[in-house]
């Protein structure tokens, strides 16, 4: 089983880099930090100036052999735009991120496999019709229309909760609900489809004719088996909630990584974007990673191959 | 929060004295306030020689003194003194300023020539490359600060400067402090701004969020406001909903189709048809837009009218020359129309020219510029009304080789013809030095000159007249309209769009705003 932490841990290094120098070329193609700073032009030789003060002059192999030793030794550069320092940037709005990403998820979670149990355990009942129509309805709304919606309802017309920023506990409802609907949507569907196959299973019957409750029989055999594909899901769905975040940091003015992930690719800013690649590349590595490790606790079949 | 509980025992003293503070509370000066505006953009620094764009413009007249002031709201513009109590030329090329005494800075210390000569000559001299904007824009004729006394300064420019109130009034000439940038270096002093303003800068978050507090050491009269407290909301119909929400007091950018979303009974809604034409460059040295004609057809064949009112739900204003009134007497030429709407002599311009079909392609970068994707749409019709092919390419990077027509605004950055004419179609401007712009008219150079440089206002004013007559035969701009914003407040604001000011300053300071009672 260390064995397959270690490679698995590997891949996850080997991944960063490869996405990191990815990205590194790719931005550079896209557009230099001088045309985003000056988009009505600028001279030549200001031009040369400023790229020589960035280091952006030098041939970009030895750019990114430069960036990769500082990145090792902790270094991670200025924005060419501001002048911060980049990891203070992210630093500062590490803490609304990740309570926006996971009180989400826990909302998500909270709700979403209940409601796919509860959908299962009542399937084909009249019950269970409406629930799963209101989950597709959720599920196939977009998040920003959504995000507009209850910013127009709530924030808008009723003037009952804020829409902008992150200053109170009450500011977190609306983004937190928008990102969390989706999501506790895709859990319930997939809840409630485990769930079916696993009630379906011989074992299930076993247990009920050996005497089982059947509440014992749900919860400690077949919740538990219905339990890996969702965990895979919830793996997915925190991509989701990432990749969700950018819209609704956008759409809330939520001081997080997102916007200055977002802003870094607008204004081509090298270091800010690079360091937002090797985050969002670790975040969603270590989901993965996080996802494996999971298997090798819930599914004996995993650490037997492992 | 402790809630508020009533006495039941309610004496006629208590009755009195609440009485007196609801009353004292309702006629308390606006010092008190904070003022909470939405922002849709927000520049990465607040450094006044550095940032020059509309973004920064919000901010720096509020932290930012300038030797010069002008009255904000002055058609034609009027100069009072700033950080100089006097000013004069004392040779063609030489002006001498007199500074206040005792004029306070954000940071404890108390301004001197040395400070002035610091702050100027950074730009004039180009110190730094990211001052090359403001250098390039406003500052290129100007030489080098001489300190001739512990408060008086001199002004050396290359060649006598017509303009040199107007300039040096502009924010980007707003002083810093020479220790302050030296003891944290340019690149934390950025993010750290040090004025002699009414408002200090306490939090500032680039990209995202500014604070503002009063300047309590103010030389001059204090600020009204305690509190500004700007916060960026890209979105439109999020900076909407933050006002009718009371998340905010006061938003900008709030364009035509969104305007009848702010609710009327509680918030003010000021429109401002900006001094600043939407244009269409077109490249005069290559392509099918070589011909002059083709690029007059071009031009002639537009219904500026047409889409005034179709995008701009009749609120802009359609292009009839390159100028605006703000430039007020004796620089305005009332009545000048140098923009004709004339498909059918377009039509005619497009067969002397023997057109040979190859299309003319328009590129634009999506959502830079508010509507140009529909005006792109409704030009692209008539042009091909008038005989020409014409595609639509949408682009995130212009390829200068394929590119003959693509959008670009021209502001006036201040009052004077030079301000939107100067700072956009010179030699030194991109559209020249990329081979868009290249007028071949033989007298161009030479009214160039006089327009720019001339200190008799008669001569620069025929000039002027002449150039954009011209610079219309020539065809390389094709100017459609001026574009209209809101800005939306409160309705206890009172608040004024300084005309004098470059485009998009929010102006806060005493006399120029007040928050209070309802109207």
């Amino acid at each position: 089983m260390s064995r397959a932490i270690l490679l698995r841990t590997l891949r996850l290094v080997l991944t960063v880099l490869v996405v990191l120098a990815l990205a590194f070329v790719f931005l550079r193609l896209t557009g230099t930090p001088v045309e985003r700073m000056f988009p009505e032009g600028i001279d030549q030789e200001t031009e040369q100036q400023l790229t020589a003060l960035w280091g952006l002059d030098r041939p970009w192999l030895v750019q990114f052999l430069d960036y990769a030793g500082k990145t090792l030794r902790g270094d991670f550069g200025h924005s060419l735009l501001s002048g911060q320092d980049v990891v203070g940037m992210y630093r500062e709005v590490l803490a609304p991120t990740l309570w926006l990403g996971g009180l989400a998820l826990a909302l998500s979670i909270a709700v979403g496999m209940p409601v796919g149990i509860y959908s299962a355990l009542r399937r084909g009942r009249s019950v269970d019709r409406v629930v799963n129509s209101l989950v597709f309805l959720a599920y196939a709304l977009p998040g920003f229309v959504v995000a507009l919606l209850l910013t127009y309802v709530f924030g808008y017309q009723l003037n009952w909760l804020p829409t902008i920023g992150a200053d109170t506990a009450w500011h977190y409802v609306l983004p937190v609900g928008v990102l969390a609907l989706g999501t506790a949507a895709s859990l319930a569907r997939y809840t409630r489809g485990a769930m079916l196959d696993e009630l379906g299973q011989e074992y299930i019957r076993t247990a009920l004719s050996k005497g089982l409750h059947r509440t014992d029989a749900i919860t400690r055999h077949g919740l538990r088996n219905a339990m890996i594909p969702v965990v895979t899901v919830i793996g997915m769905e925190l991509q989701a909630i990432v990749n969700g975040s950018f819209i609704i940091e956008t759409l809330f003015a939520w001081p997080g990584v997102g916007r200055i992930f977002i802003g870094a690719v607008k204004d081509s800013d090298y270091p800010v974007f690079q360091f937002g690649v090797l985050f969002y590349a670790a975040v969603i590595v270590l989901i993965n990673y996080l996802i494996d490790l999971c298997y090798l606790l819930l599914d004996p079949r995993v650490r037997v191959d492992a | 929060m402790t809630p508020i509980r009533s006495n039941p025992r309610r004496s006629p003293a208590a009755i009195a004295c609440i009485a007196a503070l609801v009353a004292g509370a309702l006629a308390a000066p606006v010092a008190a306030q904070t003022l909470r505006v939405g922002v849709a953009t927000h520049p990465p620094t607040l450094d006044p020689q550095k940032e020059t764009g509309n973004d920064a413009a919000q901010f720096l007249y509020n932290i930012f003194d300038t030797l010069i002031e002008r009255v904000p709201d002055a058609t034609p513009l009027q100069f009072r003194p700033g950080l100089a109590t006097s000013w004069s030329r004392v040779s063609p090329t030489v002006w001498e300023l007199k500074l206040r005494e005792g004029v306070k800075m954000h940071d404890g210390s108390t301004l001197t020539a040395e400070d002035v000569q610091f702050s100027l000559d950074r730009v004039f001299k180009k110190a730094d490359p990211r001052f090359a904007s403001a250098q390039g824009r406003f500052f290129y004729n100007f030489s080098h600060v001489e300190v001739t006394g512990p408060l008086t300064v001199r002004i050396h420019t290359r060649v006598p400067e017509p303009l040199f109130e107007v300039l040096i009034s502009a924010r980007n000439a707003g002083i810093t402090s020479r220790s302050h940038v030296e003891r944290l270096g340019l690149d934390k002093a950025m993010l750290a701004p040090v004025g002699t303003g009414p408002y200090k800068v306490t939090r500032l978050t680039p990209n995202r969020e500014t604070v503002l507090e009063r300047h309590d050491a103010f030389w001059g009269e204090k600020a009204p406001l305690a509190t500004i407290r700007y916060q960026r909301i890209p979105e439109v119909s999020a900076r909407v909903t933050a006002l009718a929400n009371n998340e905010v007091d006061f938003i900008v950018s709030v364009p035509p189709d969104q305007e009848r979303l702010i609710p009327t009974q509680r918030f003010t809604v000021k429109g401002v048809v900006w001094p600043m034409f939407h244009v269409m460059v077109v490249k005069m040295t290559d392509g099918p837009t070589r011909d002059a004609r083709i690029r007059q057809a071009m031009s002639l064949s537009v219904d500026r009218e047409k889409l005034t009112t179709a995008l701009w739900s009749g609120k802009g204003k359609a292009a009839t020359a390159h100028q605006f009134p703000e430039y007020g007497a004796p620089l305005y030429i009332e009545g000048l129309r140098t923009i004709a709407h004339d498909p059918k002599r377009a039509a005619q311009l497009v067969k002397e020219a023997g057109y040979d079909g190859t299309p003319i392609k328009i590129s634009y970068e999506p959502g830079y510029y508010l509507y140009f994707d529909l005006a792109a749409q409704a030009i692209q019709q008539m042009w091909q009304a008038i005989g020409l092919k014409v595609q639509i390419e949408q682009t995130e990077r212009y390829d200068e080789k394929q590119t003959f027509v693509r959008p670009w605004s021209n502001p006036m950055y201040y009052p004077d013809p030079m301000g939107a004419f100067d700072t956009h179609w010179s030699k030194a401007s991109w559209t020249s030095t990329r081979g868009y712009f290249k007028p071949q008219h033989p007298q161009w150079d030479a009214l160039y000159q006089q327009a720019r440089f001339s200190l008799d206002a008669q001569v620069r004013k025929d000039a002027y007249r002449k150039l954009i007559e011209i610079g219309e035969q020539e065809g390389g701009w094709i100017l459609l309209y001026q574009p209209h914003e809101a800005f939306a407040m409160r309705s206890d604001i009172r608040w004024n769009i300084p005309t004098a000011l470059r485009p998009y300053s929010l102006n806060f300071r005493a006399g120029q705003i007040s928050v209070g009672s309802r109207p």
